[in-house]
Formats: structure tokens, C-alpha cells, sequence
């Protein structure tokens, strides 16, 4: 094992209106994770940001705002497990965004930033992308209530998920060696 | 009777933004040629109106998430100078540690993701990836550092939080930049190979008899100051930017288009005309200031002052990533913090604007400030508002050469051409459509 974080949780987000989700519940538990030394947590505007910071990432979790028919704030969490194919596969996943996506600087959405990290031999044997439901992306409007509202509950489901020993057991059996 | 065609790229892919192309043809007459950006125009100048002038360079950042500094340092710029304020050398020379950060993350993104794919006949960067894992992985990493750098001198990488009217919020310390230094040594290496590879691919023969227009400046290679230049002769101080270029609406697009307005001491203006700006024009007006191992590329390469070819742009920004890394050298190992970090100042009424080159080319901001600090006017003009005529002109004298294409190949290379720019259209929000598919357990 080496020393570096076998996690990465991170959020996508932008400063207009419910698109700010991924970095608000992100900026929650940053604290929370600071003295974990296994779990990063970063935020980003692109998701080709993500790209950055795979090196040594076992487990990757996204946090995104998604425009959806569900309810604001609900959550909806695609999983695929290299080591697990009964929790999903990467092709499952892709084509699940892919049919989601359209957003993303440069034509460059998650579903894509995936794959590419897929053809580069990068990607973490387990990606979890959380899709927060939003409706309005306002340039520079704040946070719907909504959202807001949910934002506590959301960041403290991911804490757990994150903190589960079966989590972190999971992610320390897929590190090599 | 000659056939009426309808060619329509209803969305420019590889792009930053939203935006279509739509070209009437009748025969082999082209009889329309409309780069149209729909996305809606987000009203930025006049968002500014009535803030502090303190909120402006962290506002006009989130314009775009993939060239803030280049938007932060113009509005910097411009704001010191409606207050009267000088800055350091130290601040200066920080602030291009900064631009260097940005031209290899956008760059080093567009070289090969983005425009090498079109080279090759894939569509996309992940199909690029398959073919030439190492010169894809290169790219990414050359990308990681320029991110690196805005985020140890920016505070964070998107929408850096460091800037100020007046300088920086906090000087980073010593290790925290030169802990940078090893990468940017293996990335100025990474640097040369990537251009050299970049000036190997298969150039359409289409030069240009472009205006080419950038800053200019008689001691360094332009990012933050200068002269206003153009190929043509042009030589004006900032100050006279908007005497010499204008804004014009026209119904296809929901950004501005700026020309060359030709104007004359007497007032008047000539006919308006394109221009071509970003990293070919900058390479064109300033080829001797590029830095020695950029220049030494360039002539193993065989690329100069004198090309006008739009698609070998690619290779322009490989020799700025060069300088970028270069220049970044210099600053990162004789840097010590420096005091002040931000020089202090009085509100007071005054107007200002500035120049500075982003990666797709000169950007302008213009403020005027009330006594108290308010914004009462701000004016942005980015560099693909001033490209979007002159793509139009290029498309106009490509599609001939294409024109006996099937008409998917020749929306392809339309785009092709169009991508070579660079465009920024500006979408800061981005997202997942979702749609779930429910089905019975």
C-alpha cells in the first residue's frame, strides 16, 4: 500500500445555482475527512479535472448535480466495481451517463471523462457517481431552497458510505500488492 | 437551375459553449456562412454594475472555468489603473508565473484532446487516446501542471481566490512553489516533444491573408502588457481599443462580433473588416521574444513569424507551452516571497482598461468606478467574440475546397476548421440530463 489516498471523493460543480451541489457538500465534509489520510477530497469545476488526481485512486465518488424529473435533491447512484460486477459494471455505468450526459467543458462530460480514463489504464476499480436532481442552473443564482435544504442529509450519507468499514476494507483490498 | 443546399452543424463539438454553424449554398454559390452561438448571453457586464470593485476579479473568473486568470488579470489590470495604482515587480512577474499556469492547462488541453483528434480522422480525444496512449497522457500531464501552478499561486485551480486589485491576497511561500520545480523540468522536455509531434501531423495547404492582432511588448513575450499590434501596422496604446475595434450585434448569434472599425483622426471609420487573434497572431507580431528554447523548436520545426495557416495553430500554442514552461522556470527557482504582497489604496472615481492574452487570444476589460468603490460600468471583450467574424470569412473561402464532399465530411471539416480557433463559447454550467429508465423488479 502506499501512503497516498486510495479514495477520492469529488464534487463537480459550477457557481451557478443548483450546479453548485457537487462543491457544497464537498466543502461540508472536508473537515470531516481531513484527518483521514486514505480519503481525498477535492472539488472541481470540469470533470476533466478529475483526471488530475487519479494516480493511486482505488475508489473514485462523484458528487454532480443531474437535471432530472425526480425530486429536487433526490439522489440517484450508479456504481461500477471492477472486483463486484453484481454492483455494476463500467460499461453499465457509461452507458448510463452517456445517456445522461450532456454537459461538461469541451464536450467533455463525465460519461467521457470516464472512458478516456478507461482507454488510459486510469481508472479506479470502483466509481460511484452520486447525481443530485436539479432544476434551475442560473448564472451566479444561489442554491435553491430546495437543495439547500437537502444538502446536509446528502453529505452525511456519502460520510457514512465513506466511512463504512466495509468501504474502506473493499477499497483496501483492490490496492495492489 | 442550380440546387439549393442546407449545410448544418447544429452543434460544434470539442468546443467550450454551445454553438452551431449553418451554411447556405446554392449550386457551388455560397450564399450564407453563420457561426451561431445560442446559448444565452449571461449579462456579466452588467452583473458587475453596483458591486464592489473588490468582488470583480473573483466575478469575472467564473465566466469560464477554463481560462479565469486570463479574465481575473484584465480586470485587475484595468481596476489599477482607474485607481492610479502601481504595482511591484514582484507582483507583475507573479502575475505571469500565473498566465504561465494557464496557457499549458488550456493549451496543452486543446493541442490534445481537442484539435489533435482532427488530425488523425477520430472524433474524439478518447478515440485519440487508443491510438497514442503516451502523446494523450503526456497532454493530461502537461494539463495537470499548469492546473498545479494556478493552484499554488491561484489558491485553488478553478477560479483562483488569490487575486486582487493591487496584487495577491498572500504571497505563497518558497517550498510551496518550488516543490513545482522538478515537474516543470520534465515538463519543459514534455513540452518540445509534444510540439514536435504536433508540426509532424498533415496540414491542409490554407493559408490566410489574415489582420493578425496582439499585444506587443519591446522586452517580453505578451501576456499581461503591451501595445496593441496588429499586421497590418496597427500600433495603439490600450487606451484607444474601442476607437479601433467595436462590437457589433448580428441576428445569427447571441454574442457580440468585433471588427476592425478603420477609424480616422477626423472621427470617421472605413469599412469594417475581420481579424484573426490567439496564439498564431501572437506568435506572428513576437517571434523574437519567445523564449530560446521555443525559438530553437520553431526553427528545427521549421515554423516562423510568417504563418498564416489557421489549422497549424496547434503548433503556435506547442510553442507557447515551451515559453510558458520556460518563463515558469525562471520565476519558480529564484522565487522568494515577496512584501508587499498587495499594494493598499483609496477608493476613488476613476475609469480603466487593459489588455491581456488569454490562450485564444487579447482580451479587453474596461471599468469606471464611482468614489466608493462601486462599479458604474464594466465592458468585456473576449477573444472568440473577435474571431467569430473572421472564422466566418475563413469558412467562407474553405468550403469551396470541400464543397464536392458528402455533406456529413463536410460539416466535419468545417468544424475542423472552426475548432482550430479554440473557441470559447463560455459555458460555466454544466451538468447531466438525466433521464431514468424504471423498470419492474
Amino acid at each position: 500500500m502506499t501512503d497516498r489516498p486510495h479514495t477520492l471523493l469529488a464534487g463537480i460543480g459550477s457557481p451557478n445555482g443548483d450546479d453548485q451541489i457537487g462543491w457544497r457538500v464537498v466543502e461540508l465534509l472536508q473537515s470531516r475527512f481531513a484527518g483521514i489520510p486514505a480519503i481525498a477530497v477535492r472539488k472541481a469545476a470540469v470533470p476533466l479535472d478529475l483526471l488530475d488526481w487519479l494516480d493511486d485512486v482505488r475508489t473514485l465518488h462523484v458528487v454532480d448535480a443531474c437535471l432530472a424529473e425526480d425530486a429536487p435533491g433526490s439522489v440517484t447512484t450508479l456504481t461500477a466495481d471492477a472486483t463486484d460486477s453484481d454492483r455494476g459494471t463500467m460499461d453499465q455505468l457509461l452507458s448510463r451517463l452517456e445517456h445522461l450526459d450532456s454537459g461538461g467543458s469541451h464536450d467533455f462530460g463525465l460519461a467521457r471523462v470516464l472512458e478516456l480514463a478507461g482507454r488510459l489504464k486510469r481508472l479506479p476499480a470502483r466509481v460511484v457517481v452520486h447525481a443530485v436532481a436539479a432544476r434551475q442552473f442560473a448564472p451566479a443564482a444561489p442554491l435553491s431552497d430546495d437543495l439547500a435544504c437537502r444538502m446536509a442529509d446528502i453529505a452525511e450519507s456519502l460520510y457514512q458510505e465513506l466511512t463504512d468499514a466495509r468501504s474502506l476494507a473493499r477499497a483496501v483490498a483492490a490496492e495492489p500488492g | 437551375m442550380s440546387e439549393s443546399r442546407t449545410i448544418k452543424v447544429e452543434a460544434l463539438t470539442r468546443v467550450e459553449g454551445e454553438g452551431g454553424l449553418h451554411v447556405t449554398l446554392d449550386g457551388d454559390v455560397i450564399r450564407n456562412v453563420k457561426l451561431s452561438i445560442y446559448e444565452p448571453p449571461r449579462f456579466f457586464e452588467a452583473f458587475l454594475q453596483g458591486r464592489p470593485l473588490t468582488d470583480v476579479p473573483d466575478i469575472t473568473a467564473r465566466i469560464c472555468g477554463i481560462c479565469p486568470v486570463a479574465y481575473q488579470m484584465s480586470s485587475v489590470h484595468a481596476l489599477e489603473q482607474a485607481l492610479g495604482i502601481r504595482i511591484t515587480p514582484e507582483i507583475r512577474r507573479m502575475r505571469r508565473l500565473l498566465y504561465c499556469g494557464e496557457w499549458i492547462e488550456s493549451h496543452a488541453l486543446h493541442m490534445h484532446l481537442l484539435h489533435a483528434p482532427d488530425f488523425f480522422g477520430v472524433h474524439s480525444g478518447i478515440e485519440l487516446a487508443s491510438r497514442f496512449p503516451d502523446e494523450v497522457s503526456r497532454g493530461l500531464r502537461l494539463k495537470k501542471h499548469g492546473n498545479e501552478l494556478l493552484e499554488a499561486l491561484g489558491g485553488r485551480a478553478i477560479h483562483p481566490i488569490n487575486v486582487a486589485v493591487g496584487g495577491f491576497y498572500r504571497a505563497p511561500r518558497r517550498e510551496e512553489l518550488q516543490r513545482l520545480i522538478p515537474d516543470f523540468e520534465w515538463g519543459l522536455d514534455a513540452a518540445i516533444a509534444a510540439t514536435r509531434w504536433v508540426a509532424t501531423l498533415d496540414f491542409p495547404d490554407f493559408t490566410r491573408d489574415y489582420e493578425m492582432v496582439a499585444l506587443s511588448h519591446p522586452d517580453e513575450y505578451p501576456m499581461n502588457e503591451g501595445q496593441i499590434a496588429s499586421t497590418a501596422g496597427l500600433q495603439i496604446d490600450v487606451a484607444d481599443f474601442e476607437r479601433e475595434f467595436e462590437e457589433q450585434h448580428v441576428a445569427h448569434s447571441t454574442a457580440l462580433q468585433a471588427v476592425r472599425t478603420h477609424a480616422t483622426d477626423d472621427g470617421n471609420t472605413g469599412e469594417a473588416t475581420c481579424y484573426h487573434v490567439g496564439p498564431l497572431a501572437r506568435v506572428a507580431l513576437n517571434f523574437d521574444r519567445l523564449s530560446e528554447s521555443a525559438r530553437r523548436t520553431a526553427d528545427e520545426i521549421g515554423f516562423d513569424a510568417s504563418v498564416r495557416n489557421p489549422f497549424q495553430a496547434i503548433i503556435a500554442r506547442g510553442l507557447e507551452v515551451i515559453h510558458a514552461y520556460e518563463e515558469a522556470l525562471d520565476i519558480l527557482r529564484d522565487y522568494r516571497p515577496f512584501r508587499p504582497a498587495r499594494i493598499e489604496y483609496t477608493d476613488q472615481a476613476g475609469e480603466g482598461c487593459a489588455a491581456t492574452e488569454a490562450p485564444r487570444g487579447l482580451i479587453y476589460h474596461r471599468y469606471a468606478v464611482a468614489d466608493d468603490g462601486t462599479v458604474t460600468a464594466a465592458t468585456i471583450v473576449p477573444p472568440t467574440s473577435q474571431n467569430q467574424r473572421q472564422i466566418e470569412e475563413d469558412l467562407r473561402d474553405w468550403l469551396p475546397r470541400i464543397l464536392d464532399h458528402d455533406e456529413d465530411r463536410i460539416a466535419d471539416d468545417c468544424e475542423r476548421l472552426i475548432r482550430s480557433y479554440d473557441p470559447c463559447i463560455s459555458c460555466s454550467t454544466h451538468f447531466l440530463k438525466l433521464t431514468i429508465d424504471r423498470r419492474p423488479q
